[in-house]
């Protein structure tokens, strides 16, 4: 958002100013220099400018008697309305301000609120007027942020104008909480103070309504106070010899709290008060009491119902002690007897079926005689079966194995050798195998064991006569060989003995056809011959054959036509061989086939003895359960199981015990069942009357039941006793209550008490909502404070770059500005220095400093905030003269400070429009010179005449 | 102890970064050299270093007569209004400390031009200090940390932690108007 800049002021007939005057800044006012001695109006152009705008004058906002008779705003004497137009432009919007002060001629005071109009003029608005022009011109000059929170009007002092007085009346002439409220206001923070009002406000309302329920409560008080006594007048009575209630209730509760019964219950005791007690408290004594008793009579009737049942119990015991001795007594010689009897009767049960058990005896014997042949007879046709199948399986496999040697493509004599092992390990089997004792069997293991052995003997004969053969077949083949081996040599060599005789030869034609000559050397040898002779012995040489050569050829001959016989023979053995196997074979297959079906036989056999075998056992095992009972008797009593011996010992057993039975007087005429039965029943009874005794712990049962009974009567008479007491005592109180809550007076009481409690009641919240509305209110204050601070402190940076750089004091060359209360508890603000060096070492400037050097402190504070904020959207600064009273070095650092604000970079940022004013025609000199080189623009006043400012 | 060299060294960095120009002129008898702004109209730092204090009190007035006063203002630009604005840097790297009444004797010193006495033991040191006096950096108005508004719903979070109940009862929507909500703000101060 672009800032918004004064582009123009005319002012007419304010204060000094008697002719319509003109400033433009519109060409170029990055600065604006206006100068001139005092009194010329540059100080009223700076009024002009805040009355202008908020149609106040910040140096007489003070309240002053005088000034309300005063007329200052319009030119003297009244002609026309003091009138000022600003001209603001933002980007290409022009905006005009017009003020006419209302009141140049009354009496009264031409300044003060109310005593001007304004309106405001815009591109895009119809003309406004007076405040709808100050809001419009807030909405304008306000930022967003900001807006609605401040007013432009209070602002536009603290930000824009920086004037002496203000300066002075920072410093020097506001208290510390004033200057804080100041500084609140700039940093924007006093917008917060109007919460504060506002909880004030409803503060002092609250505290409002707490008097109100002061003074009722103050009604009410005395009355109650009034009934108390009366109602503890009434508290008199006639009961059980007391006049007083609160002395019976006492007396019902010390009695309850020495009975020995109501301790034993572990109830609560009853608290005697021996304070005065009211009309309230007594109902709640009594209801308290009441309770207590209550529960109390409760707990003894259940104590009561346990103390009867205690005592039926007893006596019930006590009337059955003499059963459970007798039935003690039986039980004892029940358990003797029923032994004896148990034996007496098995006994008699084997006299009574002796004979029964003889006949299964006999019977069993014969049964263990004919399992015993059955199964001899199954083991040995198993052994027979068990030596067929293996007899079979071997000889099979060796019938597989002469099948696989003969058809095997191994040389002859390996498979005579694999034979001969064949039928040896054969021979071997069979002495290993043949059974000790002729059986079925014999015949065919015998047949298949000569057959093999016929076989090994033909083999056997035929190794002999082959691995002659072979020997034989060897020592051919070796000379063969040799011979093969010399004839290779020797044709090697007679071919190049014939190639030489061919390549002479050749020669030989070859030297004839070109020479006359006869005679001719050798060529190998070099011996002289007549060429047709040599020609011819060596034609005679290579017609004929070698002899050494043809006589091997021969002898090899020979000896292939002897290796072929001696195979031939070797071809005859094997053939011989194969047909003797082949016979062996199919006389063993025929054995094999008649053990096979002898096999099939026998196990048809041994399966039809089995199942008779297993028919037998059953048998045997059936008869002896039947005879199971009689047995298992048997053995119980340990008697013989052999027929005969077993009845004389039954006689006898039966004798001796019958006369134990006689000795030991056993006399009981029921059965044995019903015997054990009684002794069970007895037993059970025995065991359930015990089971009490120990329940109610008791060990003699002579003695401590009767002790017993005795005590629990006692107790059942004295809880009795104090039930019945307490229940009158019950049935008293509650009538005493009833008459107590009855009274009237009492009621009255309550209903005023209630009334009390319900005022303090909203009272104490009243209290609170005030304690925590002062809480709220102290709060914000801290912080407002805190938030203060924490600006303060982003600010004292460029506060103090200015200060330095101004450098006023050659000591105290920091600022600082600490915020805290006073002894009221005021908020203050403290402006002090101190040294760069002696951070400790603080002053107060308003009381150390020059007033030159006091204004440069104000300076750097208030130049730096309007430097710094970012409230309003006005760009222009106004300093009214701030050199006045600097020495040079101040001023030349000033003016770098002003300068630097214009440079590029800054300029983007800040974009400040700054207008100042100098008395000093020097500094203003100064001035055009060193803002030389930045947009700048000068007003000098020369004189001032009646018509007002004259302007070079 | 920085020396001449890299005080130099660093100084032609600082004002290269505002664009100005080093001269060393063969006339100077005193002064080392200063620096310009392009245009040459607007700024002259003429600069001469001390190492030692005594040399800072002997020459620094006669290399202002002579070098400044005599050849700069009225020879060299005798005629144009940068002479106004002549700053005269007087480079103090030696050890011993200036008390502030020394610095003053010079500083204040109103013949002439404006004189600064940049302290440069380190080159943080003289960085600052050219940062701090002159009439050139950008540091000095901290345009970066420039006043935010604190905003209404900042002040409300602000005060429900400062309170001594539980701030949470009073709500944004409560405080923002107190008058309207008075009747629940009351109701709430009563509980807990």
């Amino acid at each position: 958002m672009k800032d918004v800049r004064l582009s123009k002021l005319v002012i007419d007939h304010f204060r000094g100013y008697r002719e319509p005057k003109v400033f433009d800044f519109s060409k170029g006012s990055d600065f604006t220099v206006l100068s001139g001695s005092n009194g010329f109006g540059k100080t009223s152009f700076f009024d002009a400018v805040e009355w202008g705008f908020t149609g106040k004058l910040f140096r007489f906002e003070e309240p002053n008697e005088e000034k309300s008779k005063n007329h200052f705003i319009n030119y003297q004497p009244y002609e026309l309305p003091a009138k000022v137009t600003i001209e603001l432009i933002e980007d290409d919007k022009k905006y005009i301000i017009y003020r006419e002060a209302t009141n140049f001629e009354a009496k009264n005071t031409d300044y003060g609120s109310n005593k001007s109009k304004l309106i405001l003029y815009g591109p895009d608005f119809e003309p406004l007027y007076n405040n709808d022009a100050m809001n419009k011109l807030n909405e304008l000059l306000i930022q967003e942020d900001w807006r609605d929170k401040l007013d432009f009007q209070n602002v536009f002092s603290q930000f824009h104008l920086l004037t002496q007085d203000k300066l002075k009346y920072f410093v020097q002439g506001l208290k510390g909480p004033d200057r804080y409220n100041q500084i609140s206001s700039l940093l924007g923070t006093s917008r917060f103070q109007k919460y504060n009002k506002q909880i004030d406000s409803i503060r002092k309302e609250t505290n409002d309504k707490i008097k109100f329920i002061d003074e009722k409560l103050n009604k009410v008080i005395p009355n109650i106070n009034l009934l108390k006594d009366r109602i503890s007048n009434q508290q008199s009575i006639n009961i059980d010899g007391f006049t007083n209630i609160k002395d019976f209730i006492d007396d019902i509760i010390l009695k309850y709290n020495s009975n020995v019964i109501l301790k034993d219950l572990s109830l609560d005791e009853f608290k005697v008060s021996n304070e005065l007690i009211d009309e309230e408290q007594l109902i709640k004594l009594i209801n308290d009491l009441t309770r207590k008793i209550s529960v109390a009579i409760d707990k003894i009737e259940l104590s009561i119902n346990t103390l009867k049942n205690e005592k039926n119990n007893l006596e019930e015991i006590n009337s059955k002690k003499e059963t459970y001795k007798s039935n003690k007594f039986d039980i004892k010689n029940i358990q003797k007897a029923i032994p004896i009897l148990d034996e007496k009767r098995n006994l008699i049960y084997l006299l009574e079926y002796f004979d029964r058990y003889k006949e299964f005896s006999k019977k069993q014997h014969e049964l263990t005689q004919n399992l015993e042949q059955k199964n001899n007879l199954l083991q040995g046709l198993s052994k027979l079966i068990s030596e067929n199948e293996s007899f079979t399986s071997i000889t099979k496999n060796d019938l597989r194995n002469l099948s696989n040697i003969l058809s095997s493509k191994d040389e002859f004599i390996n498979k005579l050798y694999n034979l001969k092992s064949l039928t040896s390990e054969r021979e071997q089997f069979a002495k290993s195998f043949l059974p000790k004792e002729e059986s079925k069997l014999s015949p065919f293991i015998r047949i298949v064991d000569e057959a093999f052995l016929e076989l090994n003997q033909i083999v056997l004969r035929t190794i002999t006569v082959v691995e002659t053969i072979l020997t034989d077949k060897e020592g051919l083949e070796n000379e063969r060989k040799r011979l093969d081996k010399q004839n290779d040599s020797l044709l090697t060599i007679d071919k190049k003995y014939r190639d030489i005789l061919k390549i002479s030869r050749d020669h030989i034609l070859a030297v004839k056809n070109h020479s006359y000559n006869e005679e001719i050397d050798c060529p190998v040898c070099g011996t002289e011959f007549k060429s047709d002779e040599l020609l011819n012995k060596i034609d005679g040489v290579l017609s004929v054959e070698d002899g050494e050569i043809k006589s091997n050829i021969n002898r090899i001959d020979e000896i292939n036509k002897n290796i072929l016989k001696l195979e031939n023979k070797i071809d005859h053995f094997l053939s011989m061989i194969h047909t003797t196997s082949d016979r062996i074979k199919d006389q063993i297959s025929e054995v094999l086939k008649q053990a096979a079906s002898q096999l099939s036989y026998n196990k048809v056999n041994y399966n039809n003895d089995l199942q008779e075998y297993n028919n037998s056992i059953k048998q045997f095992e059936n008869n002896r359960q039947l005879h199971s009972n009689y047995i298992s008797v048997i053995d119980k009593i340990g008697l013989s199981k052999e027929s005969e011996q077993l009845l004389n010992e039954i006689e006898n057993n039966i004798s001796l015990i019958s006369k134990k039975q006689l000795e030991m007087n056993i006399q009981i005429d029921e059965g044995i069942e019903s015997t054990k039965n009684r002794l069970t029943s007895l037993e059970e009874n025995v065991r359930k009357f015990e089971s009490k005794l120990t329940s109610l712990n008791i060990e003699d049962i002579e003695e401590d039941i009767l002790n017993k009974l005795n005590l629990v009567s006692g107790n059942l008479n004295n809880y009795g006793n104090t039930k019945t007491d307490m229940e009158i005592t019950l049935n008293k109180l509650n009538k005493l209550l009833q008459s107590v809550v009855n009274n009237k007076d009492y009621k009255e009481f309550n209903r005023l008490n209630s009334l009390k409690n319900n005022l303090e009641n909203e009272r104490d919240n009243h209290v609170k909502v005030i304690e925590r509305l002062e809480n709220i209110m102290e709060s914000s204050e801290k912080v407002i404070e805190e938030m203060n601070s924490s600006i303060l402190k982003e600010n004292e940076y460029l506060i103090n770059n200015i200060y330095k750089r101004i450098y006023p004091h050659p000591y105290f060359t920091n600022i600082k500005l600490e915020l805290g209360t006073n002894n009221s508890g005021n908020n203050v603000l403290q402006i002090k220095c101190y040294r760069e060096d002696q951070s400790s070492c603080e002053i107060n400037p308003t009381f150390t400093f020059s007033t030159a050097q006091m204004n440069v402190v104000a300076i750097s504070i208030f130049f730096a905030l309007a430097l710094r904020q970012q409230c309003t959207r006005l760009s222009t600064i106004l300093l009214d003269d701030p050199v006045q009273s600097m020495d040079d070095i101040n001023i030349l650092a000033f003016i770098d400070i002003l300068r630097s604000i214009s440079s590029e970079e800054i300029t983007l940022t800040l974009n400040k429009q700054v207008i100042m004013s100098t008395h000093d025609e020097k500094i203003f000199r100064l001035m055009t010179k060193k803002f030389r080189f930045l947009n700048t623009k000068t007003f000098k006043f020369l004189d001032y005449n009646e018509s007002g400012p004259v302007f070079d | 102890m920085l020396r001449a060299f890299n005080v130099y060294s660093n100084i032609s960095d600082f004002f290269s970064s505002f664009n100005m120009e080093k001269v060393i002129d063969p006339k100077f008898n005193y002064i080392d050299c200063y620096f310009i702004d392009e245009q040459k109209e607007k700024f002259i730092f003429v600069c001469k270093v001390f190492s030692e204090k005594y040399e800072l009190f002997n020459e620094w007035e006669i290399a202002q007569d002579k070098d400044i006063a005599l050849y700069i203002q009225n020879e060299l630009y005798s005629r144009v209004d940068i002479r106004w604005d002549i700053y005269y840097l007087l480079i103090y790297i030696g050890t011993d400390d200036l008390s502030i009444d020394e610095y003053h004797h010079i500083e204040k010193d109103r013949f002439c031009c404006k004189k600064y006495i940049i302290k440069a033991r380190s080159k943080e040191e003289q960085l600052e200090n050219m940062n701090l006096k002159l009439p050139l950096t950008s540091k000095f108005y901290e345009l970066d940390k420039l006043n935010n508004l604190i905003t209404d719903d900042q002040f409300f979070e602000e005060l429900r932690k400062k309170v001594n109940f539980n701030g949470e009862i009073l709500s944004n929507k409560v405080l923002r108007d107190i008058f309207s909500n008075k009747n629940e703000l009351i109701e709430k101060l009563k509980g807990d």
